[in-house]
């Protein structure tokens, strides 16, 4: 009977790791005016494009945890629309604006871990004649079953300067804006997780980020490129200004600052390898980035600017995507140019963001 | 305030105006025209090598949420259709010059 038992096991723990292997990975992007693009990567194709309906300038992209659903703010930052991700029927819309008056802008949205819940960051502006009035920012939760025309079914007011949600894996929510926030979606009380521009970092000035871009999905961390100044050298030393890996572990919840080198060069974004040994750095230069003995192992030039940086769930291809219509690929080993994937008509990506997923 | 000089009739009014309110410098509201964002014609480094490369990469990243108030259209407010334009580094000469309407 035991013996049955381990094997039966060893079967069920087989046919666990070939779903697993078996899953395909696919990344999502969207493109100007209303694309949204379901690319085979390893098969360097699009697969499918959907049209998203009165949609203009799609940016973030967030990917329901069962990977069939994709919810996409568009219409110029003010609605969130879910896509699924099959089929390309509109299954959710908010419009964020519903207000009297107000027009309202999304900057940064993320769901829930059971999939049931979008915490949108909106900042809403009353427009009158001869003034806008800037009102307060709030934390708006919408249930994914909303429908097409969702409202929120709570709203709490959030500090300004916020522009990137995310949501560890207990349910908490993160919010980076002037410093990072964690969030309780269910009261609305946040408190300072990891101070930035509060910070007391010995002999570190203030420092500066720009952190739009969701690259998580296939190692589980939040990061990006910080910069600042060591106060503590002299201003004519190149070395005063550095730059550093700011991360979040989305699992344990912990923040660290990882310097790597100087501010030679100007970052968009970043990734970390799901071995969290190297990590990944974009914009017109692609870097390689050891973490181990912080430092810039490898440097090349890329083709044109790219936005953001993202990776393989295997850690073997490194990805860049954004702006233009292009995702080029690259060796996570030598970064050698190993590939790349065109949109049809080559629409521009602008700000929109890469999404990994498997299915 | 002190050394800001009014220059237009509506500034002259804002600074006679008893009803001031707090500022918010750096904070996106909606609408490029209020945009305080500065956009950039050199990088950090007082060079041209960190920025993006080319300007047409650039161009929706930075138009979108009003990165460049002055240099291009209100895309969120008035002029929505501007930027429809697809592949903009081969078509970059059809970008239109807008102008007020009556």
């Amino acid at each position: 009977m035991v013996k049955k038992l381990i094997i039966l096991s060893m079967m069920l723990w087989g046919m666990a790791l070939l779903s697993v292997s078996s899953a395909k990975e696919y990344m999502i992007v969207g493109a100007r005016p209303d694309k949204l693009y379901v690319i085979d990567i390893k098969a360097r194709k699009v697969e499918k494009t959907f049209t998203i309906p009165d949609s203009t300038a799609p940016q973030n992209i967030v990917i329901s945890p069962d990977g069939k659903i994709a919810y996409v703010g568009t219409n110029h930052l003010r609605s969130i629309v879910g896509i699924d991700l099959e089929s390309g029927d509109v299954v959710f819309r908010a419009d964020l604006d519903y207000k009297d008056d107000e027009r309202t802008w999304n900057y940064g949205f993320d769901i829930s871990p059971d999939g049931s819940e979008i915490y949108s960051y909106d900042i809403p502006t009353k427009i009158y004649l001869d003034r806008f009035e800037s009102r307060e920012p709030r934390l708006s939760v919408f249930k994914t079953n909303g429908g097409l025309e969702a409202k929120p079914v709570r709203e709490f007011p959030l500090p300004r300067r916020i522009h990137l949600l995310m949501v560890a894996k207990s349910g908490a929510l993160y919010a980076m804006g002037w410093d990072f926030y964690k969030v309780d979606v269910q009261t609305g009380k946040y408190e300072v997780a990891y101070p930035l521009r509060n910070w007391t970092q010995k002999n570190l000035s203030q420092p500066d980020a720009l952190a739009f871009w969701p690259s998580w999905d296939n190692n589980g961390i939040f990061s990006t490129p910080i910069y600042y100044a060591r106060t503590d050298m002299a201003e004519n030393n190149m070395e005063r200004y550095r730059t550093g890996l700011l991360t979040l572990d989305l699992k344990t919840e912990k923040f660290d600052l990882i310097d790597f080198q100087g501010a030679p060069e100007i970052l968009f974004s970043s990734v970390l390898h799901p071995n969290r040994k190297t990590a990944y750095a974009a914009y017109n230069t692609l870097l390689k980035i050891d973490l181990e003995k912080p430092h810039t192992a490898k440097r090349i030039d890329l083709n044109h600017t790219y936005y953001q940086t993202d990776i393989s769930a295997d850690g073997t291809e490194v990805y860049v995507g954004g702006t233009t219509c292009d995702v080029a690929i690259y060796d996570s080993t030598d970064l050698k140019h190993i590939g790349e994937v065109k949109l049809p008509n080559c629409p521009d990506m602008g700000a929109t963001v890469l999404r990994m997923i498997h299915k | 305030m002190k050394h800001l000089k009014p220059l237009n009739k509506k500034a002259h009014r804002l600074t006679q105006s008893d009803e001031k309110q707090e500022v918010f410098a750096m904070q996106t509201v909606a609408g490029c025209t209020t945009s305080t964002d500065p956009g950039w014609e050199v990088d950090p480094f007082g060079s041209v090598a960190s920025l993006c490369q080319p300007m047409e990469a650039d161009l929706y990243g930075c138009s979108d949420p009003c990165w460049w108030p002055a240099a291009v259209p209100d895309t969120v407010n008035t002029y929505p259709d501007w930027s429809k334009l697809e592949n903009t580094r081969k078509n970059w000469r059809k970008l239109q010059a807008v102008f007020p309407e009556d």
